[in-house]
């Protein structure tokens, strides 16, 4: 019995490749993660997320063999993923309304709101919630993206980089910009805070 | 098993989905270095004949062709080719920038390494001769020639003592019937003319004369060049010998 939870990604990809059954590794291994991305970047129902995941799990399936290992499996399946999301909620043509983040994932963004935002309080961390992710909505698509990746998805600029396909020095200035934009917007919005 | 987990595996099995085939993968790749390496080879052969025309002009009479020498390099440098070089220089670029793993590198860096190979083969390409053969097939395709003719028009300031055109009839003593690029008819004088190597002086033939004008139609020759200033590359067995 070959023991698959010690397996590096390079190595379940071989193994999928030798048999289809393998790829269930893989799948249950990246399942959580990307369907929380989908959900964060594209708002879009339960049902309408794993339709776009299982279609991220084929294609990922048919270019098994294209990925060789430039860089992580990580980055490449989100980059898969990015762009399979980006695609199907432009088919869609809706805009999220509310961005799918749990309450105890607000820290990093409340952090960037001016005054003392009290996160102790648990009602006012609801509220703060409520109005970051609306924030976060209102943002463009590519800083919406970048600021998720980076606070909610906590990857590294290398990995945003491979999964947006832009240089590192082109992530951190879209970080900055999307920083500025999220500030500017919650003094614009300093009432509700 | 999870339901999408499950889901999947049967639409895989059920549908027969199997992993694209590496070989496709590797052709692809293939394809694209071919591209990329199609791109710089045609941007170094643009550069190979940019030298190939700078070193073609006749600098040594600028002042007769052009007022002054800013004036005579603004006008004859090869643009065209400037262009055609710096497009493919861009189209390889462009193509790299879309690559897989592209985004990696630096815009300057990419450029600035495109430019370099262009320029090392490209004045390869120049040294051997190559450039030359290239450029001669060229000349055979009429919306070519024009393009180099009209950097022959510089050629028509018979007041100036420079004139060029098409031999049309040879006379039996020294001298011959030449019709200039705007049409007219000129008697030379060639008797006492140096005639350049690569010179033929028959029907048919277009050279280029420095001299004299005598007369509305007569023209003293003392010089007389080829239409295309021969390739003259650099010794490279001397080069290497240093």
């Amino acid at each position: 019995m070959i023991d698959f939870k010690g397996k590096s990604d390079k190595e379940l990809v071989k193994l999928s490749l030798l048999d289809s059954d393998n790829f269930l590794f893989l799948m249950e291994k990246y399942k959580e993660p990307l369907k929380r991305y989908i959900w964060r970047i594209s708002a879009v129902t339960k049902e309408e997320a794993e339709d776009i995941l299982q279609e991220v799990f084929i294609k990922v399936y048919r270019n098994l063999y294209d990925y060789d290992g430039e860089f992580s499996f990580s980055s490449w399946i989100y980059r898969i993923t990015h762009n399979e999301t980006i695609s199907c909620i432009r088919k869609m043509k809706v805009r999220p309304q509310l961005i799918s983040v749990e309450d105890d994932e607000v820290g990093a963004f409340v952090q960037m709101l001016p005054g003392d935002a009290d996160v102790e309080n648990e009602v006012k961390l609801k509220e703060l919630s409520k109005i970051v992710r609306r924030m976060l909505a209102n943002l463009s698509e590519k800083y919406r993206t970048v600021l998720i990746l980076r606070y909610l998805e906590d990857k590294s600029y290398e990995e945003i980089s491979d999964i947006l396909q832009k240089s590192i020095g082109t992530v951190s200035t879209l970080i900055n910009r999307a920083k500025k934009q999220f500030k500017d917007m919650a003094i614009v919005n300093k009432s509700l805070l | 098993m999870n339901n999408l987990i499950e889901k999947t595996l049967n639409k895989i099995k059920k549908e027969h989905i199997m992993p694209i085939p590496k070989w496709q993968f590797m052709l692809k790749k293939s394809f694209f270095w071919f591209v990329f390496g199609l791109m710089i080879v045609l941007g170094s052969l643009a550069f190979g004949i940019i030298l190939l025309q700078i070193n073609g002009l006749e600098w040594d009479v600028y002042s007769l062709l052009s007022g002054s020498l800013l004036t005579f390099v603004m006008t004859v440098l090869p643009y065209f080719w400037f262009v055609l070089m710096c497009a493919f220089l861009a189209l390889a670029y462009v193509h790299f920038r879309g690559s897989k793993t592209g985004y990696k590198y630096r815009p300057f860096l990419i450029v600035g390494l495109s430019l370099l190979i262009s320029i090392v083969l490209g004045g390869l390409l120049y040294a051997t001769g190559l450039s030359n053969r290239v450029e001669n097939v060229l000349r055979m395709l009429p919306y070519y020639t024009e393009m180099q003719n009209m950097r022959s028009k510089m050629w028509m300031r018979p007041e100036r003592g420079i004139l060029a055109g098409e031999i049309l009839e040879m006379y039996e003593r020294d001298g011959f019937l030449l019709e200039d690029l705007e049409g007219s008819e000129w008697d030379i004088d060639a008797e006492r003319a140096f005639i350049r190597h690569m010179v033929q002086l028959r029907v048919g033939v277009k050279v280029k004369i420095i001299g004299e004008k005598l007369g509305d139609a007569n023209f003293r020759a003392v010089e007389i060049r080829p239409w295309f200033m021969p390739h003259r590359p650099p010794n490279l067995k001397l080069f290497l010998k240093r």
